[in-house]
């Protein structure tokens, strides 16, 4: 016994770490994160977990339309494009991989809405300039604005419903919402107190009336107020009849959306001093063209500084095509109170107006509200309109959730049943070896499985097929070994010598077989390589990585139970040993 | 347990079954998926039962008119078509929808698009991975053989037994193709290779028999050696078909609609890879030998 101690010692200790790192839902080591959610926290394809996984292939043309090879930088931008996109959708994190050159592989584990994907990763123009047609009546907002006198933040004197407060909030289609998570409401309202000049009173009590009366209008008219101080800015939409005169003469109050802010003395603190505020209409009367001006025709667009004011700004360069269409835009809109509706993904960005015709095709726009943030916050927005690589969707694999988990547990079903039926059959026919087969084969489950985690294997569908083949293999090693003992015993050689020697003999047939499985696998992990083929890869991954362990376990952990039970008294009964039937065949 | 006196029998016996199958994908028997002409698949759920027939009708006079739709059991199908895109998407399921008594959606399970430029690719690189594999194998078992006479012989014995293996197994696809539209893609690749690599590995457990007993029995028959080599392996090889037969047949009937193509494969695989180790495999080291020494 004392002669096998050591690889007593390592098998068991291997073991035991395999059993910890197994049913350990998640655990880290250094730094590195280990496990998921799943069962036994296995990482799950997106075949068992549901999600899509598309390739897309670089579309780059030359002038003369021949396609040409993207840069590597251009690759790496265009992951960092798409990146951000799915990631601000909230549709998820993508895991985005580099095939060869020219192919991204986008993988979106769990989606249930993969068109909507589709259409935020591959439109390479989802950034929009419109021609928005303003009809006379949009000055209102302006006057509005230019008779503002003074704005201050109190207590909402007006005791308004619960009900009321939630309509508020729900109608509010601002852009730069609040810091989502931000505490529950507070009890007492916090309001705004406006003060203005008699001319623009008068026009916001105009106004006031018109959006009340179309309230019920299906097109109804809107105003926002976007209010900007030291650190905050925010916009929100008011209702007409949210807004109230006071007693103070001139002055009109209103609610900040009961949920942004804890108390008065934090709204205070945020918007500092120098608290502005600006009313923007949105009447029915007005209406955005679409000019076929998008993000693909945008160069570049960057922060920057204005010259005389010292002002953040943004500056805006447009290619060849694109500064032919701005200069038929602006030269359409500079006398008008027209404006350039700027859209991301459907989305309002700015809405800046036009001084004079613009024809170089490099602009700047600038805005009362703007910070160096804000500049900042827009310049990128703007950019990831435009992909940097025009790209082409070449394939595509939707798995809904509900099939995969499905696919799942069916399959951790029909494993199990397997595994049971090669107990009993080994047992049944081999006998003690047998029972310590089986217990080998547990062992090597728990190390397998523990393998896969520490190295992040992605399980398949093809994973868990390959999986259950190299179980297969695992036991062939062990039956090999167990006829190989049968023959031995059979010379008359003592159990701990048929051991060894049988051992010694069995073991260039499971080498072989198991490298010419390897040379397979290398080849199919190439084949897979190739194409982004993940079920492939994850197929050939899966097998190597059983081969290999059972390969050591037939070593090892076959051998070393035998070894020790050759000390034991079970080696007294051969016959336990040898297996029932084909007597004959020697 | 003579069984070299009997090979022609056995190679009689394959040769017919190969035939079988030749003829079968001479008729077309073997149908490239998407994953090969590039097109699109879906498998969808509706929510209450329905036929493929039905199905099938309410496409006639779109452009969808083609497309193959094939029940995967209760309410599930299977349709494919050519590359369609997101809006040709919803049209296919809106001419389905109105097929359903209630009010429920129709759901995707799953959705597959393959361009036709990347599976012209995967004809490509298939075509090599199994050249490949099949090159690799053959100079690796020259190398493991380097200790016997005429090792070369082993590298081949073992290649033509991996041949019979694959061409049975695309046989049987082909007769599966004619009978129950079954399609050969990606899955069908890995499964093939799978079976390269069992069909070898089994040759292997048997040619190491025969490669130790060719050592110690020299001067013996060819023949005789051989057959001793398959009596000795022989509980082997049956016990680790039978445990794999097992495991396999555990998950063609547990393991869900979309896998069973892909098992099938590895059985029939397992099957004739067994068979051909002993009655193809060995067999042809002994007729070689003897044809040489009939020769000289």
């Amino acid at each position: 016994m004392r002669r096998y101690w050591k690889s007593v010692l390592f098998s068991l200790s291997i073991v035991t770490i395999s059993a910890f790192v197994v049913f350990t839902q998640k655990f880290s080591i250094g730094g590195n994160e280990f496990g998921s959610d799943a069962v036994l926290g296995l990482q799950l394809g997106l075949d068992l977990q549901g999600g899509s996984h598309l390739v897309y292939q670089s579309d780059l043309k030359d002038q003369e339309n021949n396609s040409i090879p993207p840069s590597e930088t251009q690759m790496q931008a265009l992951i960092k494009t798409i990146e951000r996109r799915v990631n601000s959708s909230g549709l998820g994190e993508p895991n985005i991989q580099l095939i060869g050159q020219d192919r991204l592989l986008v993988q979106l584990p769990g989606i249930t809405d993969p068109d909507r994907a589709k259409s935020l990763i591959g439109e390479t123009a989802r950034l929009e300039f419109k021609h928005r047609y303003t009809d006379a009546s949009d000055p209102v907002s302006e006057n509005i604005n230019s008779g503002i006198k003074n704005v201050s933040l109190d207590f909402y004197p007006d005791p308004y419903s619960d009900n009321d407060q939630s309509s508020t909030q729900s109608s509010s289609n601002d852009q730069v919402t609040p810091k989502p998570g931000e505490p529950a409401p507070v009890a007492t309202p916090i309001g705004v107190f406006v003060d203005f000049d008699e001319k623009a009173f008068s026009d916001l009590q105009l106004l006031q009336e018109q959006l009340v009366t179309s309230l019920d209008s299906p097109g109804y008219d809107r105003l926002q107020v976007e209010i900007s101080g030291a650190e905050e800015r925010v916009r929100f939409e008011l209702l007409g009849t949210f807004i109230t005169e006071t007693d103070e003469g001139n002055q009109f109050s209103f609610m900040i959306p009961a949920d942004y802010y804890d108390s008065l003395d934090e709204a205070k603190t945020k918007f500092g001093d120098s608290m502005s505020i600006e009313f923007i209409s949105i009447l029915v009367g007005q209406r955005d063209e679409i000019i076929g001006l998008t993000g693909e025709d945008l160069e570049r667009a960057y922060p920057g500084q204005h010259q005389q004011t010292n002002k953040p700004i943004i500056n805006v360069e447009f290619n060849d095509q694109g500064t032919r269409k701005f200069a038929e835009l602006t030269t359409e809109i500079a006398a008008t109170s027209d404006k350039i509706a700027i859209f991301l993904d459907d989305q309002e960005l700015i809405s800046p107006g036009v001084n004079k015709p613009i024809l170089g095709g490099a602009a700047f726009i600038d805005s009362p509200t703007f910070t160096l943030d804000r500049v900042n916050d827009l310049s990128l927005m703007l950019e990831s309109g435009r992909l940097p690589v025009p790209i082409k969707l070449i394939q595509e694999r939707d798995v809904d959730a509900v099939l995969g988990a499905d696919s799942l547990s069916k399959s951790y079903y029909a494993a199990g049943i397997g595994l049971l039926l090669v107990v009993v059959f080994m047992v049944l026919y081999y006998r003690i070896p047998g029972i310590f087969a089986s217990i080998a084969l547990f062992c090597y489950c728990l190390v397998v499985i523990a393998v896969f985690k520490l190295l992040s294997v992605t399980l398949t569908l093809s994973g868990i097929a390959a999986a259950i083949l190299s179980i297969g293999m695992a036991v062939d090693a062990n039956i090999l070994i167990f006829e190989r003992l049968k023959e031995e015993l059979r010379t008359g050689k003592t159990l701990s010598m048929a051991v060894n020697t049988g051992f010694n003999k069995a073991w260039p047939a499971i080498r072989d077989s198991n490298v010419s499985t390897l040379i397979t696998c290398l080849i199919l992990f190439w084949f897979a390589d190739q194409l982004g083929a993940t079920i492939v890869k994850g197929f050939a991954i899966t097998l190597s990585v059983g081969v290999i362990i059972s390969m050591i376990s037939a070593l090892l952990l076959t051998q070393t139970i035998l070894k020790l039970s050759a000390n034991t008294i079970l080696s007294k009964v051969l016959s336990l040993y040898v297996p029932a039937g084909r007597k004959d065949l020697l | 347990m003579n069984i070299s006196k009997n090979k022609k029998w056995f190679f009689s016996l394959s040769f017919l079954i190969l035939t079988v199958g030749i003829v079968f994908m001479g008729m077309g028997g073997l149908k490239p998926g998407i994953d090969f002409t590039g097109g699109s698949s879906l498998t969808i759920k509706l929510p209450d039962y329905n036929s493929s027939e039905n199905i099938r009708n309410a496409l006639i006079g779109t452009e969808f008119e083609s497309s193959i739709v094939q029940n995967f059991g209760d309410s599930t199908f299977f349709i494919r078509t050519f590359d369609i895109n997101d809006q040709q998407k919803d049209t296919l399921i809106n001419l389905i929808d109105p097929l359903t008594a209630t009010e429920d959606d129709i759901q995707i399970l799953s959705f597959d698009l393959i361009s036709p430029l990347i599976a012209q690719e995967t004809v490509v690189n298939a075509f090599w991975a199994v050249f490949a594999a099949t090159l690799g194998i053959f100079i690796y078992i020259w190398w493991a053989f380097r200790n016997v006479p005429n090792p070369i012989r082993f590298s081949v014995a073992s290649i033509i037994a991996l041949l019979h293996d694959t061409l049975l197994v695309l046989g049987v696809f082909a007769i599966l193709g004619i009978f129950l539209d079954y399609e050969i893609n990606t899955m069908f690749i890995i499964a093939f290779l799978t079976v390269l690599g069992y069909s070898v590995n089994d040759s292997i457990v048997v040619l190491d028999r025969l490669r130790s007993n060719i050592i110690e029995y020299s001067g013996i028959r060819l023949s005789d050696v051989v057959n001793l080599s398959i009596s000795q392996t022989f509980g082997r090889s049956l016990n680790t078909s039978i445990t794999l037969l097992v495991t396999l047949l555990a998950m063609y009937l547990f393991g869900g609609e979309t896998l069973k193509p892909f098992i099938l494969v590895l059985i029939v695989g397992l099957i004739s890879g067994t068979y051909s180790s002993i009655a193809i495999a060995t067999q042809i080291l002994v007729y070689w030998d003897e044809r040489r020494k009939t020769v000289a």
